[in-house]
């Protein structure tokens, strides 16, 4: 993953190069036992997936019980299934509605209104997942804020359910998401060039044919990024699904922590797998989705 | 370029972009007006004005304690990943590390493994070591440290990349050693890293919960912990008068930091960058 927006000059020190290794070895050395303890901690969870259960002892034999359990089970699949359901609706919701906002916050010419904009959207992310989750029961519970409007409707006359089911755990998450996909679209769409867009306008395009012929494309990298980074968290994201899914929404990380509680740690090593695995695959697409636009952009 | 400006004022996108700054806020701000209600079901419109709730949380004794090994472990975190991740960009910009690439893209994995994830495989090896860091400040301090170590590396590169080292070989050949050079040369070149890294990280700690929850005891539950089980249990105001401090608190932070912010281009810092390499 590059760094920033712009492309930076990086200044190469060529004498300190000469330096012998030892040195940069040593302040690499820290960072690389997090990072060895990080492999060694997942290394240990796999291993634990071909386990037998038995509460808390491990005990030395190996065994594919989980896995099979687990892959044979429609419960499970279920719980896969709507895991990478609601990952999915989030993804597009969020970056259909990132895509207008970043658009027009760029074009914010003035600077004080711009960045009480930035504040405004960036300020959610300075509070805890708890306090937002909190937050939208609080809007969207039988007696809250939009039932109490929604009530007042003629043709509404009972609350409508919003929280403990699906539609509350989308929102909320949406929520919660929004700046992350917000974040790279704005660099994409910071760095548009308007001389393309003046010669497609000049050229005769109406406003929306250079809108999906010119700046849609240009900026596609930062609406996958976004997604890639939206579903990556969405598919993992397990507080919101559990206070706003009420026990209802049933996700993946959800099982993982209720199993560990149980103490069958060889069925939540799996889960934390498949989860892994779902993420990685979803990184991978995402991935591939990007370098398809480059190579096109290039032919 | 007028011309396109016009004509990118598509009426609509603005109604939307209002809509989306008032579903941004909206959470926070009915948490804010609920702390104030006197009623102790959360009902709307709020039965009455009362600031109990306030006296009411500041008392309350888990919270008291959560808060404080949240801000312990804020600034544990936050110092230990500071120092290790400015010495991890030091090497992998100043010098020419073999297998750069690579190293550097390693040092994302712990971003793409969810969090749950995490937790329990950290719980795991803790227990199967024995080395006595499950349920410990010192446990927390090395998870979070994990989680945030890919940010602040890379705000740390992105920083001294951008740095010209001119200044630090001009010391080197005045005769300065190398901690020396490091010190007064790199060290205050890199204000703006160090204070964006540095509010990330915090603020990654101070709320971080889905992989703590797997590495603490009861008896030191962080603070957004503490708040999940209350909010499991009951959703009395008190909850929103506590969440409104923090929000003050959050706000604060960021004010302080606000006109280091603005001029140090922190945009270019911050690790989510459209282009993919």
């Amino acid at each position: 993953m590059s760094v920033g927006a712009r492309p930076r000059r990086r200044f190469e020190s060529k004498r300190r190069a000469r330096v012998g290794a030892a040195l940069p070895l040593l302040l690499l050395a820290p960072s690389g036992l997090v990072m060895l303890l990080f492999a060694a901690a997942l290394v240990l969870l796999l291993s634990y997936t071909f386990r037998p259960y038995t509460s808390i002892v491990i005990e030395p034999v190996w065994t594919l019980e989980t896995w099979k359990h687990f892959l044979t089970s429609s419960f499970y699949w279920s719980v896969v299934i709507e895991t990478v359901k609601l990952a999915s609706i989030v993804t597009v919701a969020t970056v259909l509605l990132a895509y207008p906002t970043a658009w027009v916050l760029v074009q914010i010419q003035n600077r004080a209104l711009s960045v009480a904009c930035y504040i405004v959207l960036f300020s959610p992310l300075l509070v805890s997942v708890v306090v937002r989750s909190y937050g939208w029961l609080l809007l969207l519970g039988d007696h809250g804020f939009v039932n109490a409007l929604l009530v007042r409707l003629p043709w509404i006359h009972s609350p409508i359910r919003l929280v403990f089911n699906f539609t509350g755990v989308t929102i909320a998450l949406i929520h919660i998401l929004l700046p992350f996909a917000v974040f790279p679209l704005l660099s994409v769409l910071r760095q548009l060039p308007s001389n393309v867009r003046e010669a497609a306008a000049d050229l005769g395009a109406a406003p929306w044919q250079v809108f999906l012929k010119v700046s849609l494309p240009l900026s596609m990298p930062g609406v996958v990024t976004g997604a890639q980074i939206v579903f990556t968290l969405a598919v993992s994201a397990w507080v919101t699904a559990v206070l706003l899914g009420g026990g209802r929404v049933l996700v993946l990380a959800e099982l993982v922590y209720e199993n560990i509680s149980n103490l069958d740690w060889p069925l939540g090593a799996v889960e934390s797998f498949v989860l892994l695995v779902t993420a990685l695959i979803a990184l991978t697409i995402f991935g591939r989705l990007n370098r398809a636009i480059y190579a096109g952009r290039e032919a | 370029m007028e011309r396109v400006a016009r004509r990118g004022a598509w009426p609509p996108i603005y109604v939307l972009f209002v809509g989306v700054l008032i579903f941004t806020i909206a959470p926070l701000a009915i948490v804010i007006v609920n702390s104030f209600n006197a009623s102790s079901y959360s009902l709307w419109p709020p039965q009455g004005f009362s600031t109990k709730w306030y006296s009411i949380v500041l008392n309350y004794q888990p919270f008291r304690d959560g808060f404080r090994i949240s801000v312990l472990l804020g600034l544990g975190a936050t110092a230990v990943s500071l120092i290790v991740g400015s010495m991890a960009a030091f090497a992998l910009v100043r010098y020419r590390v073999p297998g750069r690439n690579l190293i550097q893209t390693a040092y994302f994995a712990p971003l793409t493994v969810p969090r749950v994830a995490i937790g329990f495989a950290l719980f795991s090896i803790f227990i199967a070591t024995q080395s006595q860091l499950y349920g410990t400040l010192p446990g927390l301090i090395v998870a979070h440290t994990m989680l945030v170590l890919p940010f602040v590396t890379t705000i740390f590169v992105a920083n001294l990349g951008a740095i010209n080292p001119v200044y630090e070989e001009a010391a080197q050949d005045l005769g300065a050693s190398g901690l020396r050079v490091f010190w007064s040369i790199t060290l205050p070149q890199m204000r703006t890293g160090f204070a964006v890294a540095a509010l990330l990280a915090f603020m990654t700690s101070f709320d971080e919960l889905e992989t703590s929850i797997f590495l603490v005891r009861p008896e030191i539950n962080t603070l957004p912990i503490s708040m999940f089980f209350y909010l499991e249990q009951q959703q009395t105001p008190a909850l929103a008068a506590l969440s409104t401090l923090l929000i003050g608190l959050a706000l604060l932070l960021v004010l302080i930091a606000l006109p280091l912010l603005l001029h140090g281009g922190w945009t270019r810092l911050i690790p989510v960058g459209g282009n993919r390499s």
